[in-house]
């Protein structure tokens, strides 16, 4: 069915599977579930970290200069947060949702550096489910050595045609 | 809940939806009024309303609502029948 928001007040429609009789309670979309996870780990290296910062044009020394990060008081480079991003879509692209969807927010908060070559973990909760609008949040972790490096949410909207 | 504190809570979501700090819901909006209101924001808007009151539409519901009054309307109506 074709959505229109609010009335004929928008001519863009949004292509939608009929959900009609779906249940209020219902809790499962696309194969995707309440508390189904999704994890893994990784680190990042001095190739990646190089570039990036040819990529994104961010050529800050705290990110590439160990002796600057450690006179700034980090242990050594602090791996930019644009790459935890590029794992989070990772998780987003190949797992939740997969090719099943696509990702439509994120809200994410650092909380302490991550750095050059340390092993993280990032890990992922499917949190809330809409079948109305075919949606699905993610809480997302990343931590490492058993600390908090990064928090957040992520939202991702599942295709109305499936390939 | 009545439907004009389901109002009230709907301002900061309108607000973080929209990105816009000024934005203030009425019973006649309609997406037409509000520049950001496509269909994406359209989805982030349900989900944050599901999420913030515990509530759940069906995909004709959302493509059902004429505008904001008729949304508050199927809020209210949602969240009496929880409790």
């Amino acid at each position: 069915m074709s959505i229109i928001l609010f009335g004929p007040f928008i001519q863009k429609s949004w292509q939608m599977t009929d959900t009609e009789n779906s249940s209020h309670q219902m809790e499962e979309l696309g194969g995707f579930k309440l508390g189904d996870r999704f994890e893994f780990e990784f680190s990042i290296d001095n190739v990646a970290q190089h570039c990036f910062a040819e990529l994104s044009g961010d050529h800050n020394p705290i990110h590439l200069d160990a002796e600057y990060a450690k006179r700034c008081g980090y242990e050594s480079e602090v791996v930019y947060g644009g790459l935890l991003i590029g794992k989070i879509s990772q998780l987003m692209g190949m797992m939740a949702p997969g090719r099943a969807g696509i990702w439509t927010g994120l809200k994410i908060d650092f909380h302490r550096p991550l750095y050059l070559n340390q092993t993280a973990f990032l890990s992922s909760e499917v949190s809330q489910i809409s079948v109305g609008t075919r949606s699905m949040m993610l809480k997302i972790r990343v931590s490492a050595i058993g600390k908090l490096i990064a928090a957040g949410t992520a939202m991702a909207t599942l295709h109305s045609k499936q390939q | 809940m009545t439907e004009e504190q389901i109002f009230e809570s709907l301002t900061p979501i309108f607000r973080d939806v929209f990105d816009d700090d000024f934005l203030i819901p009425t019973p006649e909006m309609t997406a037409a009024d509000v520049p950001e209101w496509d269909s994406l924001s359209h989805i982030r808007l349900i989900v944050s309303v599901e999420q913030h009151f515990k509530i759940k539409f069906t995909t004709a519901e959302v493509s059902s609502f004429v505008n904001v009054d008729h949304f508050v309307r199927s809020i209210h109506t949602k969240v009496l029948a929880n409790d």
